[in-house]
């Protein structure tokens, strides 16, 4: 049976909470994606104004986690798939910059070791609209070049996702967005690796922004396709919401699920069907959470039975 | 207050049932469709059990044949009738004619005939029609009541048609107030009619953009207690039947949510009930700001030790221990502090029952 998981964000928030493990685990699911990115948030980088969390060394980091890693265990729970802190890289800021690829990178890899986390994301970087998308992928295939030794050593796969920016408030594509270039990049990164230590998450809701047809992305990622983020939208905004909350029978801008499933099918997907939807949580009163997270839990056990009788020779929907 | 789901040719009574409804909205062609495959008693048989049909939904043109509308609704017990107004070409007049023709001959007694609020389509875009603005269904119930005053007639407000036409579900309902006799709960993006799923759209990462706590108190301060109906139908048809039971599970939570709140009042003036607050920080002073001057707490109880002995807003402090010296029957224990959790398995320990307060629901209140 596929396993099916959720993100910690919204539910375990920068301390240790078992209940919030428990209640992940009463609603049915398997597994977490591990929010490492809470410690330091996408928004703080975004202005400069880090914390500093990540200048613990090693061992007080690890000592930090041993706890989050116990409560996992004590619920039956494995974490499938790590997100790191975000944006690796904002443009012109050297410093900061360095201090994430340098430290919070590195530290981040050692820690999804150490809490046997097999598939880590991290932010390929955006610079298309400041610079160009062939410097883009230049800087991003050097970039991932170099962390091919901390890969090896800490036996995680790192995983590229697909993007959007925004210009002028407009959603568009960003980096990753075109899955065949994504492709090339993680075949050049596994060829300098001359092993797979490359992968890729697909975003379903960034790829309903930038109006992508769900087979034909899933299908041209084939292979590479590892882990996933799952959740919808209005393919206007980045809602994080619950699947199937956005169409009506003959309409609707959300994802088309069907699609999904199918693409999930043809290349065969076998990794943990992991659901990106803390908002749901944030915006069901708060006293609804556990039965939010029965239902999208419930949704993913609906995927994972489409795609088992799929494989068995199931027709596609 | 009445929680009920409407039904569509994808959702399954027995589904509904599952999720704990009781009661059904159905449209009156799905149940001369039923009724042309099976006898009528037999209807509510195959088609409609284990849920029974609080509403019939009509469109305007059904007003032709009101007489078999008003006696389909007999046959099924059904008290409340609606009248559909979305993307009707059909005048407000020529309703207010139908229904004069029709209820010469049917006889309405005990049915609640209700107009909805709608809108038009111009161009692809959602846009104001006559039957938009509570002001324009106040007149035509005041017509329809000058012509038949011995029907009942009113108003189904439906949230999600007030949130195309970027309205203020809130206040639609205070001036609706008594003529507001069916509410219609659903979500969308503010451009296209979805009927989703209340909570699902938000801007940005969980802000709710339909005001369904505002919504809930307008509903409380107008003393609403008619059915509130889960007009959900693009979810149902949108997601697959194997997930309808979680999904309307959840939606059924919901509902009994805002009963919950909207029920409070009834709980808080209990006779003989002594109100015991537990927790004297932020939920406290919006209490004490909503509720504190008709139901004044007894006491505040709070774990802080350094506290016990003093008063807050001239409420004495106690430790929780306090609340066991008042008999079980004569207490009403209120959780007011955000670890609710927490604190209600320190309660639950001691054998003290309780409720949580959560000032979401009241939070305008805290604005002096």
């Amino acid at each position: 049976m596929l396993e099916v998981g959720v993100q910690t964000k919204g539910i375990i928030e920068g301390r240790v909470t078992e209940p919030g493990f428990a209640m992940i685990a009463e609603a049915g699911f398997d597994c977490v994606d591990f929010n490492l990115d809470v410690f330091l948030q996408n928004n703080e980088i975004y202005m400069g104004e880090l914390n500093h969390f990540f200048d613990k060394d090693e061992a007080q980091l690890e000592s930090f986690f041993i706890p989050y890693k116990q409560a996992m265990e004590k619920y039956g729970l494995r974490a499938s798939q790590m997100h790191a802190p975000y944006p690796v890289m904002v443009y012109g800021r050297t410093q900061q910059n360095r201090y994430m690829q340098e430290q919070v990178i590195p530290k981040s890899l050692m820690i999804a070791h150490m809490m046997d986390i097999p598939h880590v994301v991290i932010h390929p970087w955006k610079l298309q609209y400041r610079l160009d998308a062939e410097t883009e992928q230049r800087e991003n295939l050097s970039y991932f070049r170099s962390l091919i030794p901390l890969a090896e050593q800490y036996h995680v796969m790192i995983c590229m996702e697909n993007l959007y920016e925004s210009v002028g408030g407009r959603i568009v594509e960003g980096v990753c967005a075109d899955p065949e270039e994504a492709v090339r990049e993680i075949e050049i990164l596994n060829e300098y690796a001359g092993k797979e230590l490359f992968g890729f998450c697909l975003d379903t809701g960034h790829m309903n922004l930038t109006r992508r047809n769900a087979y034909e992305m899933i299908s041209t990622l084939g292979a590479h396709l590892k882990i996933l983020h799952l959740h919808d939208n209005d393919a206007q905004g980045d809602l994080h919401q619950m699947p199937y909350t956005f169409r009506r029978k003959d309409f609707g801008e959300g994802v088309n699920w069907n699609d999904v499933l199918d693409g999930l099918g043809k290349v065969h997907y076998r990794g943990v069907l992991s659901f990106e939807t803390y908002p749901c949580v944030n915006s069901f009163p708060e006293n609804l959470s556990l039965e939010v997270l029965r239902v999208i839990c419930q949704t993913g056990r609906y995927f994972a039975q489409v795609l088992e009788k799929e494989d068995a020779g199931w027709e596609t929907l | 207050m009445i929680k009920a789901v409407s039904l569509t040719e994808e959702l399954t009574t027995e589904s509904a049932a599952a999720a704990g409804f009781e009661w059904a909205e159905m449209r009156y062609m799905d149940i001369r469709t039923a009724e042309d495959h099976a006898d009528i008693e037999g209807l509510r048989d195959s088609h409609v059990k284990p849920l029974q049909i609080i509403a019939v939904r009509i469109r305007t043109q059904d007003l032709q044949e009101l007489v078999q509308v008003i006696e389909c609704c007999r046959r099924h017990g059904v008290s409340c009738l609606t009248v559909e107004t979305e993307k009707t070409a059909v005048s407000s007049e020529l309703i207010r004619i139908w229904l004069k023709e029709g209820l010469a001959e049917a006889d309405a007694s005990g049915i609640t005939i209700c107009i909805e609020n709608s809108y038009q389509v111009l161009e692809g875009k959602a846009l104001r029609n006559e039957f938009s603005e509570i002001r324009q269904l106040k007149k035509l119930l005041a017509q329809l009541r000058a012509d038949q005053p011995q029907v009942s007639f009113g108003i189904a407000l439906n949230i999600g048609h007030a949130g195309l036409l970027a309205q203020n579900a809130a206040e639609m309902l205070r001036q609706a107030a008594a003529d507001c006799r069916m509410v219609y709960v659903n979500d969308n993006d503010g451009r296209k009619d979805y009927h989703q799923m209340p909570y699902t759209f938000t801007a940005g990462r969980g802000a709710l953009t339909t005001d369904w706590y505002g919504i809930i108190r307008a509903l409380h301060e107008i003393g609403y207690e008619g059915p509130v109906i889960a007009d959900v139908t693009g979810l149902t048809q949108a997601a697959p039947g194997q997930i309808h039971i979680p999904m309307l599970r959840l939606l059924m939570s919901v509902l009994t949510g805002w009963e919950e709140q909207l029920s409070l009042e009834k709980r808080l003036s209990q006779d003989g009930r002594k109100r015991i607050l537990f927790g004297c920080g932020i939920r406290f002073e919006n209490y004490m700001k909503v509720w504190g001057q008709k139901y004044p707490p007894a006491f505040i109880a709070d774990n802080n030790a350094a506290l016990w002995n003093t008063e807050k807003d001239g409420i004495k402090i106690c430790s929780p221990e306090e609340i066991l010296h008042i008999p079980k029957e004569q207490r009403f224990v209120l959780i007011c502090n955000m670890y609710y959790r927490e604190i209600g398995q320190q309660l639950q320990k001691m054998g003290i029952s309780y409720e949580i307060y959560d000032d979401a629901w009241w939070g305008r209140f805290q604005a002096n």
